[in-house]
């Protein structure tokens, strides 16, 4: 694993003021910091985007959101050989949407009737079963994955070198964020799901089938969960437990700019994205902790993060 | 009615009866488990999570919050208590004061930011906050360890200089330490959720609006639950990192927030006896799973903590002892 990954780099000490002082923060690197902060910060909007378009419509924190990221990155490996990389841009999230279907359908819909706090007991049990699982089918060794030949190596825009392979997941990102946000305002179904996030009862009063609706916004997030798989792998490696190191950051990108909230999520995702790049550039061991103090700053100054959709979940 | 009835209404009813029973179960159980194929260090390690899983019920089962981070308070105690041992060499129980301290401290300044969100969202700012100190834990390397752990924890003497010194080196001997802070922590429960504070709790749980319009101060209340609960988390961290003379970052992870949780559930959530059953149900399967349940030579314990968490959700959320006991 390389540059903005940050997990497993903590040698330093935790804090030492030399470290800071002898700094040194070039333009280029900031460029460049900026651009791989950009690339993790659209990867953690799109895990967010789909947990809190859950969570505002269902009420559900979806635990299992990191395990279907990982089961994305798995698929990966699996059809690499027989599809290439393109295709299984489309075909892990068709797959891991299927079983987020079936997940909603067969767990998570008995449960509608009881405390939301069952549902988040029953997902959290789901991502420890999933990720056992995937460490039964394919060892607990890490993967490396390498991109794809075209997007391999770096290249010069002028002012400092980029990996073009962050651009691609910037760019592609950018695309389906797109999408999902056409969905949202454009379509019937976008505006019965934004209907249902702020009055769920009237929503069922006008007999729309919410069950049916909870189980397609379930499999929707978990297909860009397994987007965000895909596109992380090169970049981050793959491992059994990469779902459950995404799903904290990602948690955190929600509250950050409020429950149930798009925009919100993509201006959450790009904030820490870019504060964790510049932590590992500045003082590394730090930047798994920088994370948690700026949700508590952002909590302080706005309860309901930055933009929070009043009276949900409240 | 017939004696035996009689005999079962009094055990259902009194209390005096019940927490005298509880006690000398916990004073046997050393004695009791090498029958079933345990140890001193499991008896230990049920009665430390014991004590864990019955705080913890505190907030979840009487007040119906569900925290996701209270590990965190387990470890922040274990560790700081650790920390303060090691290098100023004070007293043991000075020590663990320090550590319940600053747990409590910790919890009551995390407690006034969140404790006016509900629910779900409630969970995820304890797991949010949890993570921090989990970090801290395996990042500070200098300080804590890192992901080494902090090593050397001493356990030698409790005692007050100049009016007694025990020694709790040996296990025997530390169980019955523990066994003690086991017994006061389940009186002090029992008074507690007996009392008038713990029907507030209840009137809450049930119905947050009415204790409201009631005039009572809610948020006051829910604060002093989780305030509660993790002083109840701090004290079995202390006692965990005495035990293992140890302590690890993966204490303070939020997997190990979910253990509590569904040590909670399977015991029996808003039940007083409950936790404590489903925290040495728990412990004892780990260590079951771990010998017996090997796939290819490797464990797969959060697979079978998974799927039992699946299936209590799903088929039995009134837990163990619910199936007996209506929750209180």
């Amino acid at each position: 694993m390389e540059g903005i990954c940050s997990f497993d780099d903590g040698t330093g000490p935790f804090f030492s003021w030399r470290s800071v002082m002898h700094l040194n923060l070039t333009f280029p690197v900031i460029i460049t910091q900026l651009v791989n902060g950009f690339a993790l910060g659209m990867l953690f909007t799109l895990m967010a985007v789909g947990l809190t378009i859950i969570l505002g419509l269902m009420r559900v924190i979806n635990f299992a959101h990191g395990v279907l990221y990982a089961l994305g990155a798995y698929t990966l490996i699996t059809l690499q050989k027989i599809f290439g990389f393109w295709p299984i841009l489309a075909i892990a999230p068709a797959c891991v949407g299927i079983l987020g279907l079936a997940i909603e359908a067969s767990m998570i819909r008995p449960l509608y009737k009881r405390d939301p706090l069952y549902t988040l007991l029953l997902t959290f049990g789901l991502a420890l079963v999933i990720e056992d699982v995937i460490r039964l089918i394919w060892g607990d060794v890490p993967y490396p994955m390498a991109a794809p030949q075209v997007l391999s190596g770096v290249v010069n825009i002028g002012v400092a070198y980029f990996s073009k392979y962050r651009i691609f997941v910037i760019l592609f990102t950018t695309v389906v964020l797109f999408g999902v946000w056409l969905l949202l305002e454009k379509t019937q179904l976008g505006k019965t799901i934004l209907a249902g996030t702020f009055d769920r009862e009237m929503v069922v009063i006008l007999g729309i089938k919410i069950d049916l609706l909870f189980t397609l916004v379930f499999g929707i997030g978990a297909g860009l969960a397994a987007v965000a798989g895909v596109l992380a792998s090169p970049i981050r490696g793959i491992f059994p437990p990469m779902g459950i190191d995404i799903i904290m950051p990602s948690f955190v990108v929600v509250i950050i700019g409020g429950m149930g909230s798009f925009w919100g999520a993509v201006i959450g995702g790009l904030l820490v994205g870019i504060v964790k790049s510049f932590t590992v550039e500045i003082y590394s061991p730090m930047a798994d902790v920088i994370v948690y103090f700026l949700l508590a700053i952002v909590l302080l100054i706005r309860p309901r993060g930055i933009s929070g959709i009043e009276g949900l979940l409240e | 009615m017939s004696a035996p009835r009689v005999w079962f209404e009094t055990i259902k009813t009194n209390a005096y009866f019940q927490l005298t029973i509880l006690s000398i179960i916990v004073l046997l159980w050393p004695y009791i488990i090498p029958f079933i194929g345990g140890y001193d260090g499991l008896a230990i390690e049920m009665v430390i999570f014991a004590i864990f899983a019955m705080g913890f019920n505190i907030l979840l089962g009487y007040t119906g919050i569900l925290s996701f981070g209270h590990a965190a308070f387990f470890g922040l105690a274990g560790y700081s208590m650790g920390l303060i041992l090691i290098h100023l060499k004070i007293p043991i129980l000075l020590g663990m004061l320090f550590g319940i301290a600053l747990a409590t401290v910790t919890a009551i300044l995390i407690g006034f930011l969140i404790i006016r969100k509900t629910g779900i969202y409630f969970a995820m700012l304890t797991i949010a906050f949890g993570q921090m100190f989990f970090f801290i834990a395996s990042r500070w390397k200098d300080f804590t360890g890192g992901e080494d752990g902090l090593t050397g924890i001493p356990r030698n003497v409790i005692g007050i200089p100049g009016l007694f010194s025990i020694s709790i080196f040996e296990s025997r001997r530390f169980y019955y330490f523990i066994a003690v802070v086991f017994i006061i922590a389940a009186i002090v429960k029992y008074k507690l959720i007996h009392s008038h504070f713990g029907q507030v709790l209840k009137t809450i749980r049930e119905n947050e609006t009415r204790a409201q319009m009631v005039g009572y101060n809610v948020q006051r209340y829910k604060l002093l639950s989780f305030i509660i609960s993790s002083i109840y988390a701090a004290v079995a961290g202390t006692l965990y990192g005495l035990f293992l003379n140890y302590m690890f970052p993966q204490t303070l992870d939020w997997i190990r927030s979910g253990d509590v949780v569904i040590m909670t559930l399977v015991g029996g959530m808003g039940t007083f006896f409950g936790p404590i059953i489903g925290a040495g149900v728990i412990v004892a399967l780990r260590v079951l799973i771990s010998i017996y349940a090997k796939i290819k030579g490797m464990v797969y314990w959060q697979f079978f903590m998974g799927i039992i968490f699946l299936a209590f959700v799903l088929f039995f959320p009134k837990g163990i002892w619910g199936f007996f006991q209506k929750r209180e």
